[in-house]
């Protein structure tokens, strides 16, 4: 008798704590009925989702058990590096898909989709039983940000971060030595070389080849001192004078004040040299703030200063950008229930955390949100605010599939010139003469 | 060789002979031909058409047109040889000799020696994407340990892997790092495996040490150095990962090696056609070295004593 | 490097004097059910080795002190399997087992890795063979043993520093074998590389649970190494023996 009466106890302590688990989630989970849809419309199916290692991924893979509570349907998240994904991406989809049913993409998304590998998703929007508009609120997403999951004119990919180029300085080292935050590439240049000792390099640049490496920070610089990838007539431009002006100084700020390697510079040692206080100045995505101001990651929290990248001749930057996506695989056989993943991952209550944590939206009520503002310096939110502001995302090389063919070309040529073994002009026409090669395949 | 008194034994157990060679050769050829033939055929085919996996229209049959825009079309194919033999010939020598030396050092046994042999397999055993990543931060002149320690000794540490000059030399260190113990291991087991008599009858007829190595110990080991030396230069060829994540080929294009650039073909371009046939004229280039490789180090076995 | 903070890690002059933690072992085995993957790499790596020594070795012998015809040519298809470079015969594999339907199995694993390394095996043991000086198979065959008989009872031991040596290679080939693990795996049959690999992720490499796991996945090849050398040693006692 006594050891019934003690089980019957430990039942109701058991289903006590299960409701309070339950209620706890039950609050979360009133966040997303508010949409007028029907979460459960898809339950029991299940979901394969594919992502690149990522901090949204992480916090996806935090709030996975929310997301089935709420529709019911079970998710799997297959997580790899970034380069890993992108090889296993692409075989997978180019041995007939069907297996990852929603994945991450990035600029080859228009690749992806000239071969057909995404699932359009404007029905999906549009379908009132889907998507409840007035919660998801499509339209509070940059513009930018939906014409960059745009090819041909249809929509196929949603993004889930946005960050923008700009300037990272060590203010501590500019008071002591008396500079002024440079306004123009210019004085840029001038600032580098005065920072430049021998312990600390003034600035630091990709240089490393790759048609995802140095050519990304060096778009900025095409940008801005106002040349194209192409011309009117579609014709590849980047040996124009503009584009010597701006990889002229490209080079100069690495051959002059840069690191004694630059040709071997990818985005992580340009992070990761600023953050152990070995360059003073660098050009390079705004994510990186996450990292400089945490003092388990590097040593000059506290100590650096953000802002838009530098213009020319008075004018405004226009710096590069980035969106990660998320897309559908047109082969699944869930797609509504993949919709609903998309739908709930793109939200604003899931952004929200992954900004906070990341520095990375691509929302416009985010970076107005005060719990996103109020983790982040207010120098940065506008730095980077007005750099995705004044990105334009028609200049961008991805829409052509043969970016990755005459990226690398372009970021070689970079790279030569960069090490000085190249002239400047000799080593874009080159560039330029082999893109019109493999454009005209 | 002595092949009239081999095949005489031979005749004598004919049968038993050749059932012990269909038993013993028959489940390694098989699984071999299953796992490997398909795969090749579909690579011919794909060689043999303009396959290009962002066009949607699919691909076409255009027979030997990737071959020869390979061949007399591409700069960067007879660069990227070029480059492939260089690194090649660079690691491999180094890895031989010092790999040779080694083993040899090693070969008298004793639990200190076995212990230097354990830690010496570390470099080979660790995983190739960790040594890759810490090489390069190692390389790195403003957070790395060489400069580091070259500056200790007032000495102006180089750019590595960021100096087109030297770049493939710094990739090829690494890859010696970290293959030398295989070429060591490989041939300590051939040391240990030799038989003692010529040894003992050398010391006795009072032999110095560098005629018994050149004379006895080389000729005895070389089956099994050449082998190993074979096949670190089949490898060698193919080596991907260091070169990708050291410097994906740069500064620019002073380290792209045949199998970067198969692979920037047909995964980052996504010419599957042109990559397919990449494949096939690497794999052409790789059997002509091998045949050479054989012819000149005479790599008979059977009776080889 | 596995025990130090990430911003210890990285300074340069380097701390040789810092606060170890092993939070970065602890964050490895948190992640991504580490465990699971260390279980799949050495089943993958035990099945590998285990076929390709019993399919291998035999093979090996034969073509070492046979002849017969067409020998030559075997030879060297059997070493050609290894030249192919991996980038070409990638999608090809994953067409062959996606249809099968065994992708994202171990098994399917552990078929590419024997295909990659069988032809090894064949013809580093080859090697070994051949220094087995002829007398004493002969005198092996004229006393009335048959092939396997002489085969695995006297010709086996003699070349057991040849065994140990090709096992341990092809354990660690197997063990750290990315490209293939990575293409043809899911989350099923995640092996140990690609687990270790994740800690490069976008904008961050973490240098500490990268290290942490680096040392992690050292040492199953060490007790191996260490377990299969004493089997050396054995080995070495019977040749002695027999000779």
């Amino acid at each position: 008798m006594i050891k019934k009466s003690k089980k019957s106890v430990v039942l109701l302590g058991l289903s006590f704590i299960f409701i309070l688990c339950v209620s706890a989630f039950a609050s979360d989970l009133a966040e997303f009925e508010k949409a007028s849809i029907n979460w459960r419309q898809k339950e029991g199916e299940r979901l394969l989702v594919g992502m690149n290692k990522h901090g949204f991924t992480d916090a996806i893979q935090q709030f996975l058990p929310e997301f089935e509570q709420l529709t019911g349907i079970k998710v799997t998240l297959d997580v790899y590096p970034e380069e890993e994904f992108r090889k296993k991406r692409l075989v997978t989809m180019a041995g007939g898909g069907g297996i990852y049913d929603v994945f991450m993409i990035d600029q080859a998304l228009y690749q992806y989709a000239e071969a057909g590998w995404v699932e359009p998703l404007m029905t999906y929007i549009e379908n009132p039983d889907l998507t409840d508009n007035n919660w998801y609120d499509f339209e509070d997403i940059f513009d930018k940000a939906r014409g960059f999951g745009e090819y041909k004119g249809v929509f196929y990919a949603l993004p889930i971060t946005g960050e923008a180029e700009i300037l990272f300085y060590r203010s501590d080292l500019n008071e002591e030595k008396g500079l002024a935050v440079p306004q123009s590439m210019d004085e840029l240049y001038e600032n580098a070389k005065k920072l430049k000792s021998d312990s600390i390099a003034g600035i630091v640049l990709r240089g490393q080849r790759g048609w995802g490496a140095n050519v990304w920070p060096w778009s900025g610089f095409l940008w801005t001192y106002d040349g194209r990838y192409f011309d009117a007539d579609d014709n590849p431009a980047f040996n124009s004078p503009e584009a010597v002006a701006a990889t002229e100084m490209y080079a100069k700020l690495l051959i002059d004040a840069g690191p004694q390697a630059p040709a071997s510079y990818n985005w992580y040692e340009v992070q990761s040299d600023i953050a152990l206080g070995k360059a003073a100045m660098g050009i390079d995505t705004g994510m990186f703030m996450a990292v400089y101001e945490d003092p388990e990651k590097s040593e000059v929290a506290g100590k650096m200063g953000y802002i838009t990248m530098p213009g020319v001749n008075g004018k405004k930057s226009v710096p590069n950008f980035h969106y990660w996506q998320i897309a559908m695989d047109p082969k699944s056989v869930h797609k509504e229930a993949a919709w609903l993943f998309i739908q709930w991952a793109t939200s604003k209550n899931i952004l929200l955390p992954v900004a906070v944590k990341n520095g990375t939206a691509p929302r416009a009520s985010i970076w107005n949100n005060e719990e996103f503002l109020s983790k982040y310096s207010k120098e940065w939110a506008e730095a980077s605010s007005q750099g995705l502001a004044s990105a334009d995302p028609s200049l961008v090389p991805y829409y052509k599939p043969e970016f990755s063919e005459f990226g690398e070309i372009l970021s070689i040529a970079i790279s030569d010139v960069i090490t000085q073994t190249k002239d400047c002009q000799e080593a874009l026409n080159f560039a330029v003469e082999e893109t019109k090669k493999i454009l005209n395949k | 060789m002595a092949p009239k008194t081999h095949m005489k034994k031979n005749n004598t157990l004919n049968l038993e002979n050749k059932k012990f060679i269909v038993t013993s050769l028959a489940p390694a050829l098989i699984s071999l031909i299953l796992i490997t033939v398909v795969p090749f055929v579909i690579n011919i085919i794909n060689s043999l058409r303009n396959y290009y996996l962002a066009d949607p229209k699919g691909p076409t049959f255009v027979g030997l047109e990737n071959f020869k825009q390979i061949l007399f079309n591409d700069a960067n194919f007879w660069h990227s040889l070029w480059i492939t033999l260089l690194f090649t010939a660079g690691c491999i020598l180094i890895e031989f000799w010092l790999g040779l030396y080694i083993a040899g050092l090693l070969s008298s046994g004793g639990t200190f020696r076995n212990i230097i042999r354990s830690l010496l397999i570390l470099p080979m055993a660790a995983t190739p994407v960790a040594v890759s990543f810490t090489w390069k931060i190692m390389y790195s002149p403003s957070l790395g340990i060489i400069n580091y320690f070259l500056k200790l000794f007032n000495i102006n540490g180089a750019a590595w892997v960021g100096d087109p000059k030297i770049a493939l030399l710094s990739v090829i260190l690494v890859d010696v790092w970290q293959w030398t113990p295989f070429m060591m291991l490989i041939m300590l087991a051939g040391y240990m495996s030799l038989p003692t008599e010529p040894f003992e009858a050398a010391t006795v007829d009072g032999a110095k040490d560098w005629h018994i190595f050149r004379y006895i110990t080389l000729p005895l080991i070389k089956p099994v150095a050449l082998t190993a030396l074979l096949f670190r230069v089949i490898d060698s060829l193919k080596t991907f990962d260091i070169i990708f994540v050291l410097t994906r080929g740069g500064p620019g294009n002073t380290t792209e090696t045949l199998n970067l650039y198969t692979y920037l073909k047909g995964f980052s371009y996504l010419r599957i056609g042109e990559a397919s046939a990449l494949a096939i004229i690497f794999l052409l280039i790789v059997i002509a070295i091998s045949q050479i490789y054989l012819k000149y180090a005479g790599l008979e076995f059977g009776g080889s004593n | 490097m596995s025990l130090k903070r990430r911003v210890d890690a990285l300074a340069m002059p380097p701390r040789w004097i810092f606060s170890p933690i092993i939070d970065n072992y602890i964050k490895v085995f948190n992640s991504q059910d580490f465990t699971r993957f260390y279980f799949n790499s050495i089943l993958i790596g035990l099945f590998t080795i285990l076929f390709v020594l019993i399919i291998g070795i035999p093979a090996s012998y034969t073509l070492s002190k046979m002849n017969f015809r067409g020998k030559k040519d075997i030879d060297f298809w059997i070493l050609s399997t290894r030249m192919a470079p991996p980038v070409g015969i990638l999608i090809p594999y994953f067409l062959i087992f996606k249809n099968l339907g065994i992708l994202d199995t171990r098994a399917s694993i552990v078929i590419m890795h024997i295909a990659l390394n069988l032809s090894f095996a064949i013809w580093v043991m080859k090697g070994f063979f051949a220094e087995i000086p002829k007398g004493i198979e002969e005198a092996a065959l004229v006393d009335g043993c048959s092939h396997w008989r002489a085969f695995i009872r006297i010709i086996l031991p003699l070349v057991a520093p040849g065994l140990v040596a090709t096992a341990i290679i092809v354990f660690l080939f197997s063990w750290n074998e990315l490209l293939f693990a990575v293409t043809l795996a899911g989350n099923a049959s995640k092996t140990v590389p690609v687990a270790l690999y994740n800690f490069v992720s976008y904008e961050e490499i973490d240098w500490g649970p990268l290290s942490a796991s680096a040392m992690l996945a050292l040492i199953p090849v060490l007790v191996f190494i260490s377990f299969v050398q004493k089997q050396l040693i054995k080995g070495l006692t019977l040749g002695a023996i027999s000779k």
